[in-house]
Parts: C-alpha cells; sequence; structure tokens
C-alpha cells in the first residue's frame, strides 16, 4: 500500500486512475495541474506521482522540475499521450515512462516496480 | 641730136695768135658756127664756166699761164664742164705733145697745116658728141637730183618711222640674223632700264634668257621671206638693271628688210600680270590642295549631267576616265530625269542624294551627293552645279554596327537556341557591312574536353558562290536585319561551310594552333602573310586556305568561351586595324550572348533540377504536416482513448457493481461525445480562422495572384489571360482568404492541364453580388465524383491533400457567399465564386458561430 498523487488536465482520466489504484489498495490523491501538484507536495509526501506530460499551463516536464528540485529522491512515473516524449532528456529523471492506454496494466506494473526499487511493497 | 645740127652751134676759140684765130673764123664762118674768142687761157676758162661753148678750139702753143693743156685738164676736171668738147690746134705735133693732149682730155688734135674742110668736119662732129655728152650729163644731173630728193624723203619717212617705232608704247627690237640687237625702241630701253648704246649691237640674249629663244629666233629667220608667222614665247624673264628682273612676252616676227633678213622681236612686259597669274596660280593650287585633300569626291556638272571638271578623290573613287566603271556608276546615279534637276537648276535649290554600290571587292559603299547649282553672272538661272559626294559608309557602319549590336540582343530574347545563336553571330560578322568578312568560323570551349571546337561557318565554299551572293545582296539590298529575320523563319540547317570544319577540335594544352593561341594570350590575332607566318601550323593552313585572317577571342566576364576567326580570302580585302577593333568589340558583345544562352541552357537545367527537388519537398513537407497533424490527433485522442478502455476494462472486471458501471459508463459515453467533438475539430485544424473583413479592391486581389502565377503557367505552357470588370465596386472580404481562394482554384485549373491550355481569371458585378471567375480548358471533372468535390480529404491528385477546395469552399461560405462549378470533361471546367457586395447579417452570424469552434 502507498500514497499516488496523480497528475493529469483530463477529469475523467484522473477519476479512472483513483478507481482502479483505490481498487487496487492505495491511497489516491488526485492534482489537475502542475501548480496543483506542487502546492500539494508543500503539505503531503506521497511515494509516488504519476505525472501526465501534455497539460496547458505547466506541463508534466516543467512540473517535474519542479518537484525533483523540491525532492530529488520523489519517484515520478510520466505518463503521456506521445511516445515521442522519451526524447526529452528531462524524462530521463522519471523513474519510468508510460503510454496512456486503457489497459492499466502497464502502469500498475511500473508502479509496483518502483514502489519495490524505493523499498516500499506495491 | 637734130636740133644740136640744126641750131648754130657756139665756137670758142682760144688763141693768143691772131693769124690762127682768123684763119679759124674763116674756115668754121658760113657752117652754122657762131664764133667766140678768147686770147688768154684765163679769160676762155671764164667764158667756158659761165657759158656753155659747143665746142672749144685751143692753141696748143697758147702762150702764158694757164695754157692750152692746162685748160683742157681744167675743163676736164670740172664735171659741169667736161662734157664741152675741145679740140686742140698746132702748128707743128713734135715729140710725145699729142699723147700730153689725149691725156688731158682733148677730143681732137689739128696739125696744121690742115684742109679747110677737115677743122669743119671735125668740127662738127665734136659738137654733135659734145652735144651728145652734154645731155648725157644734164641727164645725169637731173636724175640726181631726183636721187637726192628721194633720198630726203627716204629720210623723212625713216624718221617718220623711227618716230612711229620710238612713240609705240610697245617694246620692241630688230634683230640680224645672227641675233644681235641693231635696233631698239624707247619703251626696251625703259625696260632694259638702259642706254641705246649699252643695247644696240649687243646680242639679245645677253638681255632675254629662254631656253629656246635661239632656236626661235633661227626659225623665224629660217620663216623670213617666205609666209613666216609671228611666234610667241610666253614668261621670258628679261633681266634689267636696275630694276627687278622683268617677266616678258616675246613676238618673234621675221622681217625681210632690203633683202637682209632681220628678226622683229615685240616684248611685252608681262610682270605684274604673271606675278598676279602666279599668285592666283598659288591659291588655285592651295585651293586644288584643300579641294583634292578632301576627303570628298567633287565635281561639276552641267544640265545635261556631263562631268565638266572633278576632283582628285572623284578620280581615286569612280575612275578618271568616262569609260570606266565607277565613273559610269556615278553617272548612272546621277542620271534622275529633268523634273529631278528642276529645283535645281530652276530655283537654285541644293538637293541631296543617297545611293549605296558594291565595289568590285563586293564591299558596299555609302554615298551622299549634295547637288548645289553654281550661280551663273546676272542672275540668269544656273547653268552648273556642283556635286559633293560623300561616303558616309563609315557612318552607315557605325549605325549598322549599332544596329547589328541591337539585333542580336533582340534575338537573345526570342532566340535562346545555341546553334541558332552561334549562326546569327557569325552571320553579322560575315553579312553586316560594318564587318563584312567573307568567311567566318566559331570554334566554342568544351569544358569536359578542355579543347576548341568548331560550332559553326558561315561564308561561301567558292569563290564563285562569293560573287553569286554578293550579286544577289546586290540587287537585293537585303539588310542585315532581313538576313537575320529570315534566318529566324527558316527551319535550322547547317551552313554547307561548317561541313568543311565540323568536328574540328584544337585541344586548349596545344598554343602552336592560332586558335588556341588567341584563346591562351586573350587578344586578337592578324595574320597578314599565312605562308611565312610562323604562329600558323600547317594544317591550319590547307584546311583553311586563307592567306590573311584575323582570330579574335570571345571573352565574357574575363573568360574565353571562344574563338571567331574571319578572312576575306574571296575578296582579298585588307583586313584593317578598324575591322579588327570592331571585330574585337563584336566578340565581346557576342561572348556575352554566348555566355547568356549558355547559362540559360544551365538554368533551363537547374529549373528543371529545383522542380524535381520542390517536389519532394513537399512530398516531405506533406508527410510532416501528416504527421503533426497525427501527433494533434494522437494527444487529443489517446486520452479519451484511455478512458474508455480503462473504464469499459473496469466494467467488464466488477458488472455486479450497478452503480459504478452507471458511473462509469456515464464517462465512456462523454468521452466518446468528447471524441467526435474532436473529429470535427481535426477538420478545423486544416480550416482558415475567421476571416477578418475588409471593403477591398478584389480586382486588384485577382490582378496580384494572376501576376504571381503567370509566369509558372507560361511555363507549362498555358496561355492566362485577365478580364477584369473594372466597374466592380469594393468587396468587403477576408484579403488572404481571398488570395487563398483564387491561388487554390488557379491550382486546380493549371492541373487539370498538364499538356497546357488556356486559362481566364475573370471578376464581373452581378447585380449586389460579385463575381468570380475562374475558367480552364483542362480535364475536367467526371460527374460521379461531382458531389464529393468539396469533401475534406478528398483528392484525385497523386499529391493532393484533399483540403483544397474544401477550404475555399469553407471561406466562401464564411464570407457569406456560394461556389458554383461547371465542367465537362475533355472540354474544361468553370469555378464561380459569388460573393455579396454588402455584409449581410446572415453571413456574419454564420462565421461568429462556427468561428468560435475553429479557434481549438
Amino acid at each position: 500500500m502507498a500514497r499516488l498523487l496523480v497528475v493529469d488536465d483530463d477529469k475523467n482520466l484522473r477519476l479512472l486512475y483513483e478507481q482502479e489504484l483505490v481498487e487496487d489498495g492505495h491511497e489516491v490523491s488526485l492534482a489537475g495541474s502542475g501548480p496543483e501538484a506542487i502546492e500539494y507536495l508543500n503539505k503531503n509526501r506521497p511515494d509516488l506521482i504519476i505525472l501526465d506530460v501534455s497539460m496547458p499551463g505547466m506541463d508534466g516536464i516543467e512540473a517535474l522540475g519542479k518537484i525533483l528540485a523540491k525532492d530529488k529522491t520523489m519517484p515520478v512515473i510520466l505518463n503521456t499521450a506521445y511516445s515521442t516524449y522519451k526524447d526529452n532528456f528531462m524524462t530521463w529523471s522519471a523513474d519510468a515512462y508510460v503510454v496512456k492506454s486503457g489497459d492499466l496494466a502497464e502502469l500498475k506494473q511500473k508502479i509496483k516496480e518502483v514502489l519495490k526499487s524505493r523499498g516500499k511493497d506495491a | 641730136m637734130a636740133e644740136a645740127e640744126r641750131s648754130t652751134a657756139r665756137v670758142l676759140i682760144v688763141a693768143d695768135d691772131e693769124e690762127l684765130r682768123g684763119f679759124a673764123e674763116r674756115l668754121l664762118s658760113g657752117s652754122h658756127f657762131a664764133i667766140h674768142s678768147a686770147t688768154s687761157g684765163a679769160n676762155a676758162l671764164e667764158l667756158a664756166s659761165r657759158e656753155s661753148f659747143d665746142l672749144i678750139l685751143v692753141d696748143l702753143d697758147l702762150k702764158g699761164q694757164p695754157d692750152g693743156l692746162s685748160i683742157c685738164r681744167e675743163l676736164k676736171g670740172t664735171p659741169r664742164l667736161a662734157w664741152m668738147p675741145v679740140m686742140f690746134l698746132t702748128g707743128a705735133a713734135g715729140g710725145d705733145l699729142v699723147g700730153k693732149a689725149f691725156e688731158a682730155g682733148a677730143d681732137e688734135f689739128l696739125v696744121k697745116p690742115f684742109k679747110p674742110d677737115e677743122l669743119a668736119v671735125r668740127a662738127r662732129v665734136l659738137v654733135r658728141k659734145g652735144r651728145e655728152e652734154r645731155w648725157l650729163v644734164e641727164r645725169a644731173r637731173k636724175l640726181a637730183e631726183k636721187i637726192a630728193e628721194r633720198d630726203d624723203e627716204l629720210d623723212d619717212l625713216r624718221r617718220f618711222a623711227q618716230d612711229i617705232v620710238s612713240s609705240l608704247p610697245s617694246a620692241l627690237m630688230v634683230l640680224d640674223s645672227e641675233g644681235t640687237i641693231l635696233f631698239v625702241n624707247g619703251p626696251l630701253l625703259d625696260l632694259l632700264q638702259a642706254e641705246r648704246r649699252d643695247v644696240v649691237g649687243r646680242k639679245i640674249t645677253e638681255f632675254f634668257s629662254a631656253a629656246d629663244l635661239s632656236e626661235m629666233i633661227g626659225k623665224a629667220l629660217e620663216a623670213a621671206g617666205r609666209e613666216g608667222q609671228p611666234s610667241r614665247l610666253r614668261r621670258v624673264s628679261g633681266i634689267s638693271r636696275g630694276k627687278q628682273d622683268r617677266i616678258c612676252d616675246l613676238t618673234v616676227a621675221p622681217i625681210d628688210y632690203a633683202g637682209v633678213r632681220q628678226v622683229l622681236v615685240v616684248v611685252e612686259d608681262v610682270t605684274d600680270q604673271a606675278r598676279a597669274e602666279s599668285a592666283v596660280e598659288t591659291e588655285r593650287a592651295k585651293l586644288n590642295d584643300v579641294v583634292n585633300a578632301m576627303n570628298a569626291a567633287l565635281c561639276l556638272i552641267d544640265r545635261d549631267r556631263r562631268v565638266l571638271w572633278k576632283n582628285r578623290t572623284f578620280d581615286l573613287w569612280f575612275g578618271e576616265a568616262r569609260d570606266q566603271p565607277g565613273f559610269h556608276a556615278f553617272r548612272q546615279r546621277l542620271s534622275q530625269d529633268d523634273s529631278w534637276y528642276q529645283p535645281v537648276f530652276g530655283q537654285g535649290q541644293v538637293r541631296h542624294l543617297t545611293w549605296q554600290v558594291f565595289t568590285a571587292l563586293g564591299q558596299p559603299r555609302h554615298f551622299t551627293n549634295i547637288i548645289a547649282p553654281v550661280k551663273s553672272e546676272g542672275g540668269r538661272p544656273a547653268d552648273q552645279a556642283l556635286v559633293l559626294t560623300q561616303d558616309v559608309s563609315d557612318q552607315e557602319s557605325h549605325i549598322e554596327q549599332l544596329t547589328l549590336l541591337r539585333e542580336l540582343s533582340q534575338l537573345l530574347r526570342g532566340t535562346l537556341e545555341a546553334e541558332r545563336l552561334n549562326h546569327v553571330i557569325l552571320l553579322c560578322v560575315t553579312a553586316g557591312h560594318a564587318l563584312g568578312f567573307n568567311r567566318a568560323f566559331l570554334f566554342k570551349r568544351n569544358r569536359e574536353t578542355n579543347a576548341l571546337e568548331a560550332q559553326m561557318a558561315v561564308g561561301p565554299t567558292s569563290r564563285e558562290e562569293a560573287f553569286r551572293i554578293w550579286g544577289e545582296l546586290s540587287s537585293q539590298g537585303r539588310s542585315l536585319s532581313d538576313l537575320v529575320a529570315e534566318l529566324s523563319r527558316k527551319p535550322h540547317e547547317m551552313p554547307p561551310l561548317f561541313r568543311q570544319v565540323a568536328g574540328l577540335s584544337y585541344p586548349l594544352d596545344d598554343p602552336s594552333e592560332i586558335v588556341v593561341r588567341t584563346a591562351l594570350e586573350k587578344r586578337p590575332q592578324v595574320v597578314t602573310d599565312a605562308s611565312r607566318d610562323e604562329r600558323v601550323t600547317e594544317d591550319f593552313r590547307r584546311r583553311f586556305g586563307a592567306q590573311e585572317f584575323v582570330a579574335v577571342p570571345l571573352i565574357a566576364k574575363g573568360v574565353v568561351g571562344g574563338v571567331i576567326l574571319a578572312d576575306n580570302s574571296y575578296s582579298g580585302r585588307p583586313i584593317t586595324e578598324d575591322h579588327v577593333k570592331l571585330l574585337s568589340l563584336f566578340a565581346a558583345q557576342a561572348a556575352l550572348a554566348i555566355e547568356n544562352a549558355d547559362t540559360y541552357e544551365e538554368l533551363q537545367m537547374r529549373v528543371s533540377q529545383l522542380h524535381s527537388a520542390q517536389d519532394k519537398i513537399v512530398h516531405a513537407e506533406k508527410l510532416a504536416a501528416v504527421g503533426k497533424m497525427a501527433a494533434h490527433v494522437a494527444h487529443e485522442i489517446r486520452n479519451p482513448l484511455a478512458t474508455i478502455g480503462g473504464f469499459a476494462r473496469s466494467i467488464l472486471k466488477h458488472p455486479e457493481n450497478v452503480e459504478r458501471v452507471k458511473r462509469n459508463v456515464q464517462i465512456i459515453a462523454e468521452e466518446s461525445a468528447r471524441l467526435e467533438n474532436m473529429l470535427k475539430g481535426v477538420m478545423d485544424f486544416s480550416r482558415p480562422s475567421a476571416p477578418v473583413l475588409k471593403t477591398v479592391d478584389l480586382n486588384a486581389i485577382a490582378e496580384r495572384c494572376f501576376r504571381t502565377h503567370s509566369e509558372r503557367l507560361a511555363g507549362r505552357n498555358i496561355h492566362a489571360d485577365l478580364d477584369l470588370d473594372h466597374s466592380l465596386p469594393e468587396v468587403p472580404v477576408d484579403e488572404n482568404q481571398m488570395v487563398q481562394v483564387i491561388t487554390n482554384l488557379l491550382h486546380n485549373s493549371a492541373d487539370s492541364m498538364p499538356n497546357g491550355g488556356a486559362l481566364t481569371v475573370r471578376t464581373k458585378r452581378m447585380g449586389e453580388e460579385a463575381m468570380l471567375q475562374v475558367t480552364d480548358t483542362g480535364s475536367g471533372i467526371p460527374a460521379e465524383i461531382m458531389d464529393r468535390l468539396f469533401s475534406p480529404f478528398f483528392t484525385t491528385k497523386a499529391n493532393g491533400t484533399g483540403l483544397g477546395l474544401a477550404v475555399t469552399r469553407k471561406i466562401v461560405d464564411d464570407h457569406g457567399g456560394r461556389i458554383d462549378v461547371r465542367s465537362q470533361v475533355g472540354q474544361g471546367t468553370t469555378f464561380t465564386v459569388f460573393l455579396p457586395l454588402q455584409r449581410s447579417a446572415k453571413g456574419l452570424a454564420a462565421r461568429v458561430a462556427e468561428g468560435g469552434t475553429a479557434g481549438n
């Protein structure tokens, strides 16, 4: 069990992640934008952040930079519609990179791997 | 004599002896004698000198002085008295007394005693004889008197003649046969400034010098007595003392004076006249020099156009004699009819005439004539006219040259075909008056082989052909521009001369060939004697056979592109420095022309390369655009798809939880609605943004688009027309979008005519609408695809996006207008756009509503 923060501008996608990840026994918090996530992180420290790349305003890459600036040990999984974001070296600083899909199996597998590598049981 | 016998004879008896006297008186009395007596010699002489006696009887023994013999001597010694006969009477004739008596002049001698009759008879004989003698003497005396009178007359005449001669103003002299001066008159002395004594007796040659003076005098003498004509000797210099030497004309006439041959010389002092003449002559010579030095032919003609006088230039140009061809040609040119000359001879006007002839060498010369009347005295109409002929060939050449260069540049614009251009260049070198070479060859540098290759040759192939062509040119009077125009019209064919050199190539690394040397040294090479010029190879000599030729480099932008070789091998006209200069000048132009043609050719190639490169780029861009759109689509679609898929899987996991299923299905429905909406937005992605309307000149927009594309259309062999209605008012449109509409339509039309055709862009006012129409003669649109024409992503083109007409239609819709298409397969298509002249509320509303979503 872990505390997860899902950052995505798409409301229905946030709902999907919340429903699925809660059912898997995680404690899920939601943020609709980069600044919202930063604000959340000021008061909380989640075990893992699932971060959308393509967001209006502050995009996921920028948000990633700010998050890591606050806590460089924070595990982050980048979640995006574009496989091309893998080419941006900033994304290398994320722990994993998952392309959005209706099948959440890959995402859930990555969450488990990241938590395990950080000494957390999935 | 009869009278003497009849009359009484007077006898004087001279005796101191009374007896003798008486005796004589007795003897003679009664015999018709009248007797007178003198008793002394003195008395006798006194009587005899005072009175004449028919007979004087003298006593030889007379005493005292003078004695008898002395009386006789005295009488006979006096011519007046000598005729009187003297007879001596004596008593005794002793010794040589008789001889002495006769020696003293006695006529008779009687010695006593003598018979009485004897004395009378002898007396009578003597009287008769004396009388005869006296008559003779008298006669002689009278004759002598007459002669003396005549002599006086002659003297008078001579004086008279001398007076005349002396008072004559003409100077003259008389010479003897040796040329010695016998007589001179005053004026001649004045002339010679000499005294008579210094002149008379001397030779004429001491005073006058002329080569043939002696000869002339000799001839005059020979002629004397026959019909000697006076002969004249002009301009003899005479030696004058004290004065300057005189120049005289001598008239030499033979005269025959009293059988003596003499020569009369009349001397005329013509010094002043001669000096004046000499001055005039000098002036004339100067004028002549000027007239001859003039680079113009001058001649004087009469009303019948006969040449009365001409200057040296005339001789030089047209020949000296009437039968020379040039002269004949000149007169031919002046053989206009009388009416042409009427203004000259009639009204004293100056007329001009221009003509052209070909010289024996086939060179055209241009002449202008100025025909000016020569004023007659007393204001009569002119009888003669001065013809000034100027050779304006050089001016003509310059005009020709300019024309030539202009022709060439004009031709350049029309003809860029290299081979034809080569031909034109050589045509200019050979046919033009400016250059007019017999033959010309063009060598061009081949960059690949690094050699000068024969590209073109123009000119006759034989002397016979050359003269035939010149003859034709001369009679047809064709100009260079005619020839060039003719060349442009005719299908291009290889000139026969070119066949002789086609394929000839000189490697640029072999400077022994003069063509190569010209290119390497970058300056003209003039060869005047090929057989002795070391720059000319044997092979070249044989191949071209020109003794004198010139080779000039074709230099454009500092680079040698070839060489022109030209000669006058048929006419043999020398190649002058002017020719070389002009040819070089021309070569520079020609080089540029060739360079341009080459550049054009290369440009054509590059353009073609560029076209294919552009096609590739367009294709790549299109792919990139597709990729970009795909990314956008991916981003927009991935989220809803993931959401839908995620919840669907979630439902499959827990279908029993109805609340949850409901909630999830609701989201799925939302997301699929969102996807649909987005699909609509995909189209908007390629759509224009909302139009910004401004009232503008639709004609100007149409024209601008037309101009932008006209070149490209022309390049695709499409004849494009613009037909604008200038009464069209300004229309409220979005200018950029209108440009897009017209451009799209133009592209479609152009694409429908791959093999060329015609295209028209038209505007027209149609009531409250502006009409914009694009018509083509392209392939047309099949009926079956007509209804899909404006659908997005629908295309019949290999590289089409299928959005052109869809966007066009959208823009027109946004403007509140409509679009109409009419097409017939194989005939062509017409797209017509109608736009409202006023902003309509409906159009605006539609635009605003749609504009809101277009921004997504």
